[in-house]
């Protein structure tokens, strides 16, 4: 028991102040990205690393179906759309506290930063539209603001949520784990932030004037969705990490 | 001269999308103060008596001057009527310099100004001196100085909400003709005496003054909508149109030296539905 006791103490006085350096690649729903990490004090290792939702841009064509105007009907029904999620990706500082450790069970918090936008939408009406209407006209529903497409025919969403967000959760593993040179890590918690969609009204200005989309501006024609989603106080993160013991 | 408000009602019939998808801050700009207009200090109103206007020609016609009033932007607003028929009351808006008490009018003559003796001197004709009501603008507050001057559109945002209909529409400059043949191409009926009545009519002037006036000039300045305004708190912007007896209200806005944003309203009802037109307009001061 001496000799357990002795051997733990060791395990646990060998992490101090930035003694270790472990480096490795990670994937989970804020996309691949890498880590370096490095321990405090025996219980709390911190780790720092960027990630990046891929594909960066995804691709499809939506049939959005069609308008019709008094005397026009407009085709929506092969519509282009990009989305983009997290684009920029994002960068995280991290503490992992181990209450115990030599046992892998760890609290985690810290913050991400990105560049605000949770995804980021935009939808190909150059065909549907004539360029003199590019960035000059804007519609909307009957209580809502309007929104119009930029000066290339594009029409713009963006789910906006804050450029920091906490982060809180579990995980298990030591990402500095001098004993081994390789080792895995697992995170699972939650990002606390609140997402806002909005579109934009290029009509006055050539950046957009940024356009809140919720339930009463669409006339209640999402269901109610937006409104719900705006409500949702957190977002799930999982993780997986690998770790290379640099020293 | 209702062709603006007119147009903002073929807005409704053509640009509805009725079931379609799914869009500012007139926050207050009055701390701009902008460098003084150049005709500020002679800015005046001259008010003939009706048994004593002078006669001049304008328009091509001989006509009896009722008023005139001097903008603090170089403007004269002639309001006459003609001397050889019975007639409505026109106005005519020009440009006119200043110098030793003598008003010059581009294109129509002079106006001598003593006290309340004016001489009005046709370009071709006597000089006729007649007692009038002669009053000096002052502007009341620092938004109506900003204002008082003559601007030039830019752009001109059309907007429209009413029935399923929420549209805005931007033009450069303000040619009806360009407005009236976009909006024909998407399917508003105009007649060709309809279209032709828009043919060349370019809102060239909006000319605000300190004695509350308020003139949307077209072309040369021989067409124009007249009326009054004012501008009260919150930079809310009040007006009435002698044509139409068309009266709402909207915002003005100064974002920087020489630079306006109009905003004004009007309710139109066609077909049963009530419609709210908006009339966005981005000025730049006309030096």
């Amino acid at each position: 028991m001496v000799a357990l006791s002795l051997s733990l103490m060791g395990f646990a006085q060998d992490k101090q102040l930035f003694n270790h350096l472990s480096i490795g690649p990670t994937i989970g729903v804020d996309g691949i990205g890498i880590e370096v990490a490095t321990p405090v004090t025996p219980y709390v290792q911190l780790r720092a690393g960027y990630s990046i939702f891929v594909p960066t841009t995804m691709h499809a064509t939506l049939n959005f179906g069609t308008y019709q105007t008094s005397s026009r009907t407009l085709d929506l029904s092969n519509v282009p759309v990009s989305i983009g999620v997290m684009p920029g990706g994002l960068g995280k500082i991290l503490a992992d506290i181990y209450p115990w450790p030599n046992i892998p069970f760890h609290f985690a918090a810290g913050l991400f930063f990105g560049s605000g936008k949770w995804a980021s939408g935009s939808a190909d009406l150059s065909k549907v539209l004539t360029p003199d209407e590019y960035a000059t006209l804007a519609f909307g529903f009957n209580n809502g603001a309007t929104i119009s497409s930029d000066k290339n025919g594009f029409v713009n969403i963006d789910a906006k949520i804050g450029n920091v967000l906490p982060y809180i959760g579990i995980g298990f593993g030591h990402a500095v784990n001098t004993d081994q040179l390789v080792s895995v890590t697992f995170d699972m918690g939650v990002l606390i932030g609140k997402v806002h969609t909005q579109s934009y009204n290029y009509i006055r200005d050539e950046a957009g004037t940024p356009v809140d989309l919720n339930s009463a501006a669409l006339d209640n024609k999402d269901k109610g969705y937006l409104d719900i989603l705006h409500k949702i106080p957190v977002y799930p993160m999982l993780k997986l990490n690998v770790f290379f013991n640099v020293f | 001269m209702k062709k603006i408000y007119y147009l903002l009602l073929a807005f409704a019939l053509v640009l509805p999308f009725s079931c379609s998808k799914p869009g500012s801050d007139n926050s207050g700009s009055d701390e701009v103060k902008m460098t003084d207009p150049a005709t500020k200090e002679v800015a005046t109103v001259i008010t003939f008596p009706a048994d004593k206007t002078p006669e001049l020609v304008a328009k091509k016609e001989r006509v009896r001057v009722k008023k005139f009033e001097f903008t603090e932007a170089s403007r004269y607003i002639m309001t006459f009527e003609p001397a050889t028929k019975a007639s409505d009351e026109e106005v005519l808006v020009g440009t006119y310099t200043y110098k030793d008490g003598v008003y010059t009018l581009s294109g129509i003559g002079s106006v001598k100004v003593s006290g309340n003796n004016v001489t009005v001197t046709p370009a071709s004709g006597e000089a006729q001196s007649v007692t009038a009501t002669v009053v000096p603008t002052k502007t009341s507050t620092d938004a109506q100085a900003n204002a008082s001057r003559t601007w030039k559109v830019n752009t001109v945002i059309v907007g429209l909400v009413g029935g399923n209909t929420n549209v805005e529409k931007k033009f450069n400059g303000c040619n009806l003709e360009e407005i009236s043949n976009y909006a024909k191409a998407n399917g508003v009926p105009f007649s060709d005496e309809e279209m032709n009545s828009f043919k060349g009519a370019v809102l060239n002037e909006i000319i605000l003054t300190g004695a509350s006036t308020f003139i949307l000039s077209f072309g040369n300045g021989e067409d124009c909508l007249t009326g009054i305004y004012s501008i009260s708190y919150g930079n809310v912007f009040k007006y009435k149109l002698d044509q139409g007896n068309i009266a709402d209200n909207g915002s003005i806005e100064f974002p920087s030296n020489s630079k306006c944003k109009l905003v004004i309203h009007n309710k139109a009802t066609f077909k049963g539905t009530e419609y709210n037109g908006t009339l966005e307009f981005d000025l730049s001061e006309k030096k």
